[in-house]
């Protein structure tokens, strides 16, 4: 399980990411992000609300309310031109990160 | 055996987003959102198998608290979370506003007509304040009633109404300026005709009993709000307590001393003023009577009579009575200077016809008065008036010894 710093701090990422894929729902994000980890990432649902909010506030994606299949009306949010630019930036940074942890890693494995 | 209350997930969701939106974190957006959540995510437990309510509580359960979702999204919508306590500050402050108008005009209503029977000011004044005191107390307690829900149909409309601010708010707000005005208006109306003395007597403890009924229904809202606290802090108890008693305390001196209460009572007229009095009728009797005055008698001028006041009690009286107040003491003092004249004139021709002893008794008499009149605690007209009537038979007295 992933501890609650590192979830907090990859929620804005993770979501980016998902909705990279496609426009998409609250509640289904939530379940895209549990099966792709296992259930090792679980979010508390009701925080990824004012999370999504915060993002649509500063731009970065978009909602609207739209009829689902089972009739029920669903807020939809997609990804705007300057999530993707975050998105991308995130991703550089992420993968330095892994790169940096990958390479000290394998050394160590080596030198063990 | 069938379930006589089958359970509706629909029914449980709105019943849900009810409780939500008594905070004001949420705006009606998140809560259909957070909604459309828990339906989705109970469809999906009771496609696993699960029964409907099953599925409602544990989706329920897993979105998170009422307290814990409305503290993370007060965090977003913090404005909407500032209006609401703004509003219900300036919804506390008109009900006060309110209420101590009310009690304003209950205890007005109250003391004009005691004052048809009651002459006594000291005594509508306590029973103005009563009346003052029992309205906050009983306003208060009938609210607190209405909080706890007591009062089904009150509450019900009172919720309905605080729940709509661009409504309650302007309510309120006319609610309570129309009772102010209507004080306002009763004080002029109910007491014409009333003795401008007593009314002014009662105003005065009337507005200081007004402001102790104020200090107490806050204190006891303090004492409310902060019960759970205490209780928690036990050490603490004693000394929260007796720094509200000593700031009520404080307070309570305060407003009494800033009010000034009139002189006490005293019963029946002074010869002083049975003298002003009975120059009207028969000046002869008056002159006799200023002539057996015993000026280090006090008090000079009884209860309730204006010549009796001291400065600071005069400006405690409220504006709707002092115009007749100074009116009276103009007159009074109109009085008492031409009974000293006619003293005067009583000397001079005792004088003229070579009866020096009376005299000199009048003169005596006239610069004891004067010196009286000019008392420490005398109204500046009073004062002056003495000292006019001193510096006088003070001359008469010197001219009369050569």
């Amino acid at each position: 399980m992933l501890s609650k710093e590192l979830v907090a701090a990859s929620t804005t990422t993770l979501v980016l990411s998902i909705l990279s894929e496609g426009e998409n729902y609250g509640y289904a994000l939530i379940q895209r992000v549990n099966e792709l980890s296992a259930g090792q990432v679980q979010w508390s649902e009701g925080m990824l609300y004012p999370v999504l909010h915060w993002m649509e506030k500063e731009g970065l994606i978009e909602s609207e309310w739209r009829e689902a299949e089972t009739g029920h009306r669903r807020k939809y949010y997609r990804l705007r031109k300057e999530g993707r630019k975050a998105l991308h930036a995130e991703k550089e940074q992420w993968m330095t990160v892994h790169n940096l942890l990958t390479k000290l890693w394998i050394t160590q494995t080596r030198l063990a | 055996m069938d379930n006589p209350n089958p359970f509706s997930l629909n029914d449980a969701i709105r019943r849900w987003q009810q409780d939500l939106g008594a905070s004001p974190a949420f705006c009606a957006d998140n809560l259909e959102e957070l909604a459309s959540h828990l339906r989705a995510s109970a469809q999906r437990l009771k496609a696993s198998g699960l029964s409907e309510e099953e599925s409602f509580l544990i989706a329920f359960r897993r979105l998170g608290g009422v307290d814990k979702l409305s503290c993370e999204f007060s965090k977003l919508n913090f404005g909407l979370v500032w209006q609401a306590r703004a509003f219900w500050m300036l919804a506390g402050m008109l009900v006060y506003l309110a209420v101590s108008a009310l009690a304003k005009l209950a205890s007005t209503a109250i003391m004009a007509l005691c004052g048809h029977f009651v002459a006594n000011g000291f005594l509508l004044g306590w029973i103005g304040g009563g009346i003052c005191v029992s309205v906050i107390v009983g306003a208060g307690l009938l609210l607190r009633l209405v909080a706890a829900g007591r009062l089904t149909g009150i509450t019900f409309s009172m919720a309905r109404l605080l729940q709509r601010p661009r409504i309650a708010l302007p309510v309120l707000f006319c609610g309570a300026i129309a009772l102010k005005m209507a004080a306002v208006g009763a004080e002029a109306v109910l007491f014409h005709g009333l003795s401008p003395m007593a009314v002014g007597q009662a105003l005065v403890i009337n507005a200081w009993l007004n402001s102790i009924g104020g200090l107490v229904i806050i204190l006891l809202i303090v004492v409310a709000l902060t019960r759970p606290v205490l209780s928690r802090h036990a050490p603490a108890n004693g000394f929260f307590i007796a720094l509200m008693l000593f700031t009520s305390g404080l307070a309570f001196v305060a407003t009494g001393c800033g009010k000034a209460t009139p002189p006490p009572a005293v019963s029946g007229q002074t010869i002083a003023e049975q003298t002003i009095a009975s120059w009207k009728s028969d000046t002869n009797a008056a002159v006799e009577k200023f002539m057996e005055i015993d000026w280090s008698q006090r008090p000079l001028f009884a209860t309730g009579d204006v010549l009796g006041y001291s400065e600071a009690q005069f400006a405690a009286i409220p504006a709707s009575a002092r115009e007749t107040m100074s009116k009276q003491m103009t007159a009074d003092l109109q009085t008492v200077k031409m009974i000293c004249s006619a003293v005067n004139a009583r000397g001079r021709d005792a004088l003229a016809k070579g009866d020096q002893a009376t005299a000199e008794r009048c003169f005596n008499q006239l610069k004891e008065c004067g010196q009286a009149l000019d008392g420490p605690d005398s109204l500046l007209l009073l004062k002056m008036t003495g000292q006019a009537i001193n510096k006088q038979a003070t001359g008469q007295l010197a001219a009369l010894k050569k």
